[in-house]
């Protein structure tokens, strides 16, 4: 037998199980309407009479939150913080990143790096990590609340990497603001 | 007063108000399963909580946040994430347990109740860890 053949056997046989399966009926139904929080992130929720229910909607594929939109209050190109393949920032992109903490209001923040896809997954992991972490020291010393510090590498494009016009967007690093 | 309503006052208003004093009515005549919740208020407070816009913020005994609003008879909380990575918002700038802004909705008709018989109504949280 094939390893195609021993393969469609075991897909056949999972599911053979799956519909010989005992599962318990339904009781009851939930009618969940939909809440949406401050920051745009989505909750169902239900009013049971002298009972409330609420759940964070998540993605099912990966687990993360569904969000009408998100509150990075700055995405910052890297192009105009950094020299090329450097993590010291320039003298005016300290100076406009030290005006932003010290003006946006918010209670915290998060500081995520991200890079384009040239060179390898390694060099721009620690790039990423180098470049947040340059952004996090004005974040202190503006004395600003800092969730956390992510280096994302080259995983979370925002465009094409075959594009010098979508590189472009996607060598930036994002700050998320949490506000009351 | 509203907040201080005393406990039977509290129950029995709330019941009667909220209009669930029928038992779970079981399945329909053609099978039909029973809705036990609804996305609209089943009270006296008429206005859903989707369109509530002021939550309060909690923190938890980790110090970790999330959303809560009373509304009325209901309470509602819901886990604060960042909505890049799905991480929770936690820090320091309040002691566990702490809410931060108004809780109550708008217009959820009836106030808090708060119990007064374990230590008062005023004080630490009894059942926060250690930090």
């Amino acid at each position: 037998m094939g390893i195609a053949a021993v393969a469609m056997a075991a897909l056949s046989l999972g599911t053979a199980a799956a519909t010989a399966q005992q599962l318990p009926s339904a009781q009851a139904l939930i009618d969940w309407g939909v809440w949406v929080a401050p920051d745009g992130c989505m909750y169902w929720y239900a009013d049971g009479g002298i009972e409330g229910y609420m759940l964070d909607r998540v993605d099912p594929e990966t687990g993360l939150p569904v969000c009408l939109q998100v509150d990075t209050c700055l995405v910052a190109p890297t192009d105009t913080l950094f020299p090329t393949d450097g993590y010291t920032l320039t003298a005016e992109g300290h100076r406009r990143l030290l005006d932003f903490f010290r003006t946006s209001g918010a209670f915290s923040y998060s500081i995520y790096g991200h890079t384009d896809a040239r060179a390898s997954l390694e060099y721009n992991q620690a790039l990423s990590e180098r470049r947040a972490n340059a952004v996090y020291q004005v974040a202190r010393e503006a004395g600003v609340v800092v969730e956390r510090v992510i280096g994302f590498g080259e995983t979370r494009p925002r465009a094409t990497n075959s594009t010098a016009e979508g590189m472009t967007q996607n060598r930036r690093v994002e700050i998320v603001c949490y506000r009351w | 007063m509203a907040r201080f309503l005393t406990a039977p006052l509290m129950v029995v208003a709330g019941l009667a108000l909220s209009g669930c004093l029928a038992p779970n009515p079981g399945v329909g005549p053609n099978g039909e399963l029973p809705v036990i919740a609804r996305p609209y208020d089943q009270g006296i407070d008429t206005v859903p909580l989707s369109q509530e816009r002021n939550p309060a913020v909690a923190y938890d005994p980790d110090g970790c946040q999330a959303w809560l609003m009373d509304d009325g008879v209901e309470g509602y909380i819901g886990r604060r994430r960042d909505a890049v990575t799905g991480l929770p918002i936690c820090n320091n700038l309040y002691a566990p347990g702490s809410v931060v802004r108004d809780y109550q909705t708008g217009d959820a008709g009836i106030g808090d109740y708060i119990p007064t018989q374990s230590g008062g109504v005023y004080g630490a949280p009894v059942g926060v860890l250690a930090h």
